[in-house]
């Protein structure tokens, strides 16, 4: 994968007993956070998928957001998860799930998944006038072909 | 049957390079546990950041073998946050209480708060041997 920047891949989960060659190529920790100030769709989090070889990958997320004034928190409840292949032709979205919240009183955000040409895209969405810090935690492997 | 105490080796891996804006880390944590009777056990400990607003999520998942090999089983992932208003540390929603088909009800593990920790607690049987074994992964977000 090509998405190993420093401050956003911040280790690798070991492995054992994989037999080589094998066809994934590890799983994959990471954290971003952005900071939204209004209602507009943010992304968080920009994923390349591999073309070539065909690849296949299994992305789950957890999100948790507070108010900057610390007034209203909210988490996901679970693994929040995506799934997505190339086809040798196109980027195929197997599952993408609705990412639901969990918060504290009057605090109606989101986050949703969503494919911009071989990226999964993760965007969330916060509140107009309203400073929101926002900290996603993601695991992800690949297959290829 | 045996178990193997020092196959797996507790404690926390706190996944580094992370710049901590907004957050304080990517943390994940395993370990064991032995229980022989029906007092709950606390299997982690996790210090919620009380310099300024915060909620801290967590996902737990445990194994369990009973002591004479006769059951095993194994829990999903169970979610919990706590939000640190800036006075006090509480739930946000009703944090996940697993009970995964063990024969008993009474074996389970759960969260708890005590005082601005969030607890994971596992409770096994009375005069029974109940081997564990435990994951977690935790992370935080700050406001401020």
């Amino acid at each position: 994968m090509a998405y190993k920047t420093n401050d956003t891949i911040i280790g690798d989960i070991e492995q054992r007993g994989i037999i080589t060659p094998c066809s994934i190529e590890g799983t994959f920790v990471g954290q971003r956070y952005v900071q939204t100030t209004d209602a507009t769709a943010t992304t968080i989090l920009t994923l390349p998928i591999t073309t070539s070889p065909s690849t296949g990958l299994r992305f789950h997320v957890n999100i948790s957001a507070i108010k900057q004034d610390g007034s209203s928190a909210a988490y996901t409840g679970g693994f929040a998860t995506a799934t997505v292949f190339y086809n040798g032709t196109s980027m195929v979205p197997v599952n993408l799930v609705a990412i639901g919240f969990t918060t504290t009183a009057s605090f109606g955000i989101s986050a949703a998944f969503s494919m911009d040409g071989n990226s999964l895209v993760l965007k969330v969405t916060g509140l107009a006038a309203t400073v929101i810090n926002w900290v996603a935690s993601f695991e992800y492997f690949t297959i290829k072909v | 049957m045996a178990y193997k105490t020092n196959y797996i080796k507790k404690g926390d891996i706190a996944l580094t390079g992370l710049d901590p804006h907004f957050g304080t880390g990517f943390i994940q944590g395993r370990g064991e546990v032995i229980t022989t009777n029906a007092t709950p056990t606390v299997i982690a400990t996790l210090p919620v950041n009380t310099t300024v607003p915060s909620a801290l999520k967590c996902m737990a998942q445990v194994a369990v073998f009973k002591g004479d090999a006769s059951i095993a089983r194994f829990s999903a992932f169970a979610p919990a946050c706590v939000y640190y208003n800036g006075s006090t540390t509480s739930f946000i929603g009703t944090p996940s209480s697993q009970a995964w088909g063990f024969p008993s009800s009474a074996v389970s593990f759960n969260y708890s708060i005590v005082g601005n920790n969030l607890a994971v607690n596992v409770t096994g049987l009375a005069g029974t041997t109940i081997n564990w074994v435990y994951t977690y992964e935790y992370f935080s977000v700050l406001a401020g």
